[in-house]
């Protein structure tokens, strides 16, 4: 016997806890276990045997057995079967996979209703659509010069940022009881790389098919080798994920980012690099799946017998979650991750970014400027953001742009505004007495700091606009636009300070 | 400031709870004066976190006020008071010295002497080496030490102090205990409550012990000896057992 107690079937007890919580399940399942570190290390405990009194019926025939005794591991594997109701390692799966989904699914309901419908969706999948089939209608000169390999290669990269790190759905709780059953872990994890590969086939070929038009009317693959390309792209991007997996749980900060970021890169132009080589070459077509194949398993199999995982699982959920939920309810602290490294990667010495921080109310704007620079979510807005805007100032007629440029600034103001009010509901920052007017002064200077110099640039775009459009005089616009952009905004964010919400220190107050 | 300077706080709480009509707290009033420590004191439950939240004005039902030098606290000016809550509250992407600039921007305090306390009290800590770091990354003693050095740095009138001793190594418990001294030099009055009771003896001079939402007994360690009928060698753990268990015979009764 290997340990593995498990209630008769039909017992009584047992079907109660068939009925129970998945928790409290694993933890009649899992009595005495202690063959597994990784639990001791999570409870910081050495594991114990439970209190006869509490399990008597439920270890009668146990016997207790050494820790990382090899031959067990086999005999785990075989006491790993079904119990009564769905209690298996894939019943536990299917739970959770199905939590999560109705988790986030919930969430998504939240941002949705039929005004999104009509006038966020509907639109733009008919003006997305409508430019992507014109887009393939007539395609840019320099589509079709484009070697295939380029493609090819920006799809593998695309597909590793739409899909997430190997997903296990493990939850911190395991570490009490699951993980100290080795076969429940692999049989789970196991689980887990199965959906992991299938999320992985799900958006190759969803962002495959958005391709189609190019590789069966511009390159004019035959389907051999589009289904070649597509298998490839699903197993070497299953193989990134597992090799990023491994360079999370080898090291930390810098280098960490420093592995993940270049595991990519490197698997982007290998990929683009074996396209090339292998159109007309089936030794090569073979040779690449021959060797993907097999790294994906022999990965898979090492990954399987790799202990003390429970903490980066947990943390890959948590990250997988919150990107799934993240780009509506980026502000919802619960939603929010900790920075990953335990120094800013920006602005490492604490050092003040604007001048004058000897006054509180600069030092309260360059803390939040810095707060800001240092969250992916507000730079990638404010990126965006910044885009669009010079998209917009430099695509439409000199009139229109001239007219864009200051409800641009608005926006903006409008914007920033937002994220000055959700700084101070921050609890860090509701500890603090804040007197209304140096929480004014110092939204006024982070809002200033902030949007400024976005402003002034879209103002240099439209000034070299001018400059081009008529030569001559028209390019002092180029010289003075920038500057009048400065004084404009700070007209704007004066004048739309004025009655937007009211002060966050007297918000504080009233709340 | 010293202890001249100010008379002290008193603090009234006719009523307090979570939800309307139904107070967990009723009738606690004490005094704190200038350079004097206060354990506020009660097993779990008796109402210790809802009375320091009140005095914080962070309760939703809530009759009650917290005078300093005879006026409304709110009225004293920013940094007047500290809290030091149990469970640290951080903010997550700003380093440990941004956290200490902050809290200093709030109350106005010159750079120079920011720089100066702050460099002060990190090495105090032992948190000098990682001030650039993010303390959501820290432990939940250093997260602790963190919230310590934050309260220290505002050099308030009034500390009031939640569980101070939870996650903390016996060194940190040491320079929390000195620090402590060096603010009653200073003439800071601290407000604190614990379930260490060995260590709320060695630190205050006197004790609040709350029961069911109300004060059970008050005063020096010798006034609760003889409200709690024991002996001149008697442990402030022995006299809560006493009280404690008394006032469960009299509910029970």
């Amino acid at each position: 016997m290997s340990g593995e107690s498990r209630p008769a079937k039909g017992d009584a007890r047992a079907g109660e806890q068939a009925d129970d919580g998945a928790v409290r399940r694993e933890k009649a399942e899992e009595p005495g276990r202690s063959d597994d570190p990784e639990a001791a290390d999570w409870t910081g405990e050495k594991p114990e045997r439970p209190d006869d009194s509490q399990t008597s019926d439920l270890t009668e025939e146990q016997e207790p057995e050494q820790p990382d005794d090899p031959d067990t591991e086999e005999d785990e594997e075989e006491e790993a079967e079904a119990l009564p109701g769905d209690f298996t390692p894939a019943g536990l799966m299917r739970e959770r996979i199905a939590a999560y989904w109705s988790r986030v699914l919930r969430s998504w309901r939240t941002a949705w209703d039929w005004t999104v419908g009509v006038y966020i969706v509907a639109p733009f999948l008919w003006i997305g659509g409508n430019l992507y089939a014109e887009f393939w209608r007539e395609p840019p000169a320099w589509v079709p010069e484009m070697p295939p390999a380029v493609p090819s290669a920006l799809l593998a990269l695309a597909i590793a940022v739409f899909t997430s790190g190997l997903r296990t759905f493990a939850e911190p709780g395991d570490g009490l009881f699951l993980r100290r059953n080795r076969a429940w872990t692999r049989r789970m994890i196991g689980i887990g790389m199965a959906y992991t590969f299938t999320a992985k086939l799900l958006v190759t070929l969803v962002l495959s098919a958005l391709l189609l038009p190019y590789h069966l009317t511009l390159v004019r693959w035959p389907a051999g080798f589009l289904l070649w390309h597509a298998a490839g792209l699903v197993c070497g991007g299953y193989l990134l994920v597992l090799v990023r997996d491994a360079a999370s749980r080898l090291w930390s900060g810098w280098r960490r980012r420093l592995a993940r970021i270049a595991a990519v890169l490197v698997w982007a132009a290998a990929w683009g690099w074996t396209v090339s080589a292998a159109e007309g070459s089936p030794a090569v077509m073979s040779a690449a799946l021959a060797l993907l194949i097999p790294g994906g398993a022999a990965l898979s199999v090492l990954r399987l017998r790799a202990r003390g995982t429970l903490l980066h699982e947990v943390e890959t959920e948590r990250n997988a979650y919150a990107a799934s939920i993240g780009w509506m309810l980026a502000d919802a602290p619960p939603v929010r991750s900790l920075p990953r490294g335990r120094r800013p990667l920006l602005l490492r010495g604490s050092r003040p970014l604007l001048p004058g921080v000897s006054a509180p109310h600069r030092r309260l704007a360059d803390l939040w400027l810095k707060s800001q620079i240092r969250r992916f979510e507000t730079v990638r807005v404010y990126g965006a953001l910044f885009g669009l805007g010079l998209a917009a100032v430099a695509q439409t007629p000199l009139w229109l742009s001239v007219a864009v440029w200051p409800a641009l600034g608005g926006l903006l103001v409008s914007w920033l505004h937002r994220l000055i009010v959700q700084w101070y509901d921050e609890p860090y920052l509701k500890m603090f007495p804040w007197s209304e007017e140096l929480a004014k002064r110092s939204a006024d200077a982070a809002r200033i700091a902030a949007g400024a110099p976005a402003f002034a640039l879209w103002g240099l775009a439209v000034g070299v606009k001018a400059g081009l459009l008529y030569g001559g005089f028209a390019w002092l616009a180029a010289a003075a636009a920038p500057a009048a952009g400065w004084w404009l905004y700070l007209a704007i964010d004066g004048w739309m300070a004025s009655f937007m919400e009211k002060p966050a220190a007297e918000k504080k107050k009233a709340g | 400031m010293t202890a001249a300077e100010w008379t002290g706080a008193e603090a009234m709480v006719e009523e307090a709870g979570y939800e309307p009509g139904k107070p967990v707290v009723r009738g606690v009033r004490f005094g704190i004066r200038p350079g004097e420590r206060v354990g506020l004191l009660g097993p779990n439950g008796a109402g210790k976190s809802t009375v320091m939240k009140g005095l914080l004005g962070q309760l939703p039902h809530w009759k009650g006020r917290l005078l300093l030098d005879g006026r409304p606290a709110e009225d004293a000016g920013p940094g007047a008071v500290a809290y030091i809550p149990e469970h640290p509250v951080l903010y997550e992407r700003l380093t440990l010295w941004e956290h200490l600039a902050l809290a200093a921007a709030s109350v106005g305090m010159p750079d120079e002497e920011f720089t100066e306390k702050a460099g002060r009290l990190l090495a105090r800590f032992r948190l000098y080496g990682v001030r650039h770091h993010y303390p959501v990354r820290f432990s939940k003693g250093m997260q602790q030490k963190t919230m310590l050095v934050i309260g220290f740095l505002l050099s308030p009138r009034l500390y009031l102090v939640d569980e101070p001793f939870v996650g903390l190594d016996p060194f940190a418990t040491m320079e929390l205990m000195e620090a402590l001294d060096e603010e009653r030099a200073r003439g800071a009055a601290v407000l604190l409550t614990t379930h260490v009771l060995d260590a709320a003896e060695r630190m205050c001079d006197r004790f609040v012990l709350m029961l069911d939402g109300r004060v059970t007994a008050s005063g020096t360690l010798a006034d609760i000896r003889g409200q709690a009928g024991s002996g001149p060698e008697a442990r402030l753990f022995d006299c809560f057992l006493k009280l404690t268990e008394r006032a469960g015979a009299e509910g029970a009764g």
